[in-house]
């Protein structure tokens, strides 16, 4: 098996053993092209290496695309070479379609302070393009757009923080069969809060049932993404596996149920590098896993494991 | 009657004048036992820094007449990073006298209970007892608790759902500290500066985790006293290999960074971000100047700062710098996140 033909059949993988030999295949190849990979030994790579250096498997001059994280309290932003713009897209639309249907749906992305360069904003235009009907846009400001009755099914998707700000106006009454995505970013500017006191104040705010505030796990360092259907779990696609680690020991990974830090191998990323560390806080739950929030190094010199673990 | 300051004291003293009592000496040798990363150079510091200055006066002077109106319930759940880190709670709890109902960390879940049964035994009457975490929420009026920004959403979730008044729930956040150098320190203050930053492996939110230093100092004279301070305070078997991964890092992305004979220590030049525990940054200024507003951008997640006189007072006076060494002696009135426990505990 070659790396082609991984790059054209990686959102067809349907067993944990087809994703065993694809992914030794991509570790091989990364480890062999990619300097920092090579050099690095471990297996997952801090997701932090994508702010510090070029994580490529190529020269950066051929890259398609490149996606900036958004640039936080004036620190480094992420930036992601993306070799070929179809590998994204194939893993964009792919789980899309698998979770919510071959559509056509009225998409709205709502991402206020989001840069033209952010992977989310690409990954809206994508699904826009393939799945979204007419009334289908990006918005800002305090109002939501009109939709007609006879609009396709609204999924609206939006950064969870704006969501919040804007479900607080009044008139935010959505229609009885949308959903809501939100994408993450749960500080908002009251304070920290709970996924499950996000979700019950959209509901609220948005007039719909809880169940239909979903999630969405993304970010600018990996192509592809998980979905929460209206629960706190996120399912990987097939092609992305999720494990928990030790957050003092990445290379020990914890069994389910035990907080430690997620490490995901995505195998979109197949031409910069697969196996990632995150900086993310969460718990592996069957097949899916949880998010609890942000583990930075002042976490850990803290009191991070306060609540001991079974 | 012996008041309890009188027992707290006496009961302090056995813990820290030879022949140590048998309390102590069992306690930490469950605690060495312990999953933790707690050494036994590290622990007998810690203890005997807390109990030496635990005098009947000093108690007495730290509680300054301050009495809440009725007492109550106070629920603590206890950080376990480093060792009788809920000491000083504890102590507020029981001088202000409250109920203490604890929660203790398994990583370090015997010296409260082994210094309260001490205290006992010298005659101290007060009510406290050790509990899972339901039965706070089932008991206490109050609570005290410590943890990341992710765990305290998560107590303040479960402690409206269980109709606690907000007001009455004190909730510190991770925290860390820094040192600023202007390269004139002496080797005094650096040797000082290596126990700020090394003690404990790098734990806890009062230990140094940023060091800023004008852009032409080198760090080699301080790196010479990180080796030193490693004699007297010996890393952790498992310092070495949470640090590989961070050293292999840094190597692979070719940031600038110096490490200790086995990895015992890390230290790395970069921007003004908090590392993991034993990973402590460099962070180079060209100005004193320029800090400042660096500094107060991230200052409400700043536990202490330390520096040499000459340069605490050419900064802003509101940071309360103290001098170096000064963090890993929290002295027994200290104010975790700027907040007075007794004042919390009086307050209702």
């Amino acid at each position: 098996m070659t790396i082609a033909d991984i790059a054209t059949r990686f959102t067809e993988i349907h067993s944990p053993h087809e994703f065993q030999e694809f992914e030794d295949v991509v570790e091989v190849y990364q480890r062999e092209h990619c300097q920092v990979y090579r050099r690095f030994g471990y297996k997952y790579l801090p997701v932090e290496a994508f702010k510090h250096t070029d994580v490529v498997t190529f020269p950066p001059t051929d890259a398609e695309k490149v996606f900036l994280s958004s640039s936080t309290g004036g620190k480094d932003r992420s930036r992601h070479y993306v070799r070929y713009a179809s590998i994204y897209e194939a893993s964009v639309t792919t789980l899309f379609a698998s979770v919510f249907g071959q559509g056509p749906f009225t998409i709205w992305a709502y991402l206020p302070d989001y840069a033209q360069e952010s992977s989310l904003v690409s990954m809206m235009k994508i699904l826009m393009h393939h799945y979204g009907g007419d009334q289908s846009q990006f918005f800002l400001g305090n109002a939501l757009p009109n939709i007609t009755l006879d609009a396709p099914p609204l999924v609206f998707f939006g950064a969870a923080f704006g969501l919040l700000d804007l479900a607080a106006n009044d008139d935010t009454f959505l229609p009885d069969s949308a959903r809501i995505v939100e994408t993450g970013g749960m500080k908002t500017h009251r304070r920290e809060i709970t996924r499950r006191e996000l979700h019950v104040q959209l509901a609220e705010g948005f007039g719909i049932p809880v169940h239909q505030v979903w999630s969405e796990y993304g970010m600018c360092e990996l192509l592809s993404q998980a979905y929460a259907q209206g629960g706190p779990i996120y399912y990987p696609p097939p092609w992305m596996r999720v494990e928990v680690v030790d957050p003092e020991d990445p290379n020990h990974l914890l069994p389910e149920g035990r907080q430690g830090l997620l490490a995901v191998t995505d195998l979109a990323n197949l031409y910069t590098v697969s196996n990632l560390l995150t900086e993310d806080l969460g718990v592996k739950r069957g097949d899916g896993f949880e998010v609890l929030g942000r583990q930075s190094g002042t976490a850990l010199r803290g009191c991070n494991f306060l609540l001991d673990q079974p | 009657m012996k008041s309890l300051a009188s027992a707290i004291s006496d009961a302090a003293q056995l813990w820290c004048e030879p022949p140590l009592h048998s309390y102590r000496n069992d306690s930490v040798q469950s605690t060495l036992d312990a999953p933790n990363s707690f050494t036994a150079e590290a622990i007998a510091f810690a203890i005997d820094q807390q109990m030496s200055q635990m005098s009947e006066s000093a108690l007495t002077n730290w509680l300054a007449g301050r009495m809440p109106i009725r007492k109550q319930q106070v629920g603590v759940i206890n950080a376990g990073n480093i060792p009788l880190v809920g000491l000083q709670d504890l102590l507020a709890v029981l001088l202000c006298g409250h109920t203490y109902i604890g929660v203790l960390s398994s990583k370090s879940s015997y010296f409260l209970p082994a210094f309260c049964e001490t205290v006992r035994e010298v005659g101290g009457k007060f009510d406290a007892r050790f509990v899972g975490i339901e039965e706070i929420w089932e008991d206490a009026e109050m609570v005290i608790a410590t943890g990341s920004d992710a765990t305290i959403a998560q107590i303040q979730s479960l402690s409206l759902d269980y109709g606690l008044d907000p007001s009455k729930c004190l909730f510190r956040k991770n925290r860390y500290s820094l040192a600023i150098l202007d390269g004139q320190e002496t080797e005094d203050h650096l040797s000082e500066l290596a126990l700020d930053v090394l003690l404990h492996e790098g734990m806890g939110c009062r230990s140094v985790a940023l060091i800023f230093a004008p852009s032409d100092l080198e760090p080699d004279r301080f790196l010479d006293h990180l080796a030193k301070m490693r004699g007297y305070f010996p890393a952790h078997p498992s310092t070495s290999g949470k640090l590989a991964l961070q050293q292999a890092y840094l190597s692979a992305t070719d940031q600038s960074h110096a490490y200790g004979d086995g990895l015992e220590f890390l230290i790395s030049k970069g921007a003004a971000e908090p590392q993991v525990p034993g990973h402590v940054r460099w962070v180079e200024y060209d100005h004193l100047d320029e800090i400042v507003p660096i500094v107060n951008d991230f200052l409400a997640d700043v536990q202490c700062m330390v520096a040499r006189k000459y340069v605490r007072n050419k900064l802003p006076e509101i940071w309360d710098i103290q001098r170096f060494g000064s963090t890993q002696r929290p002295p027994l009135d200290w104010k975790p996140d700027g907040v007075d426990t007794i004042d919390f505990l009086c307050g209702f």
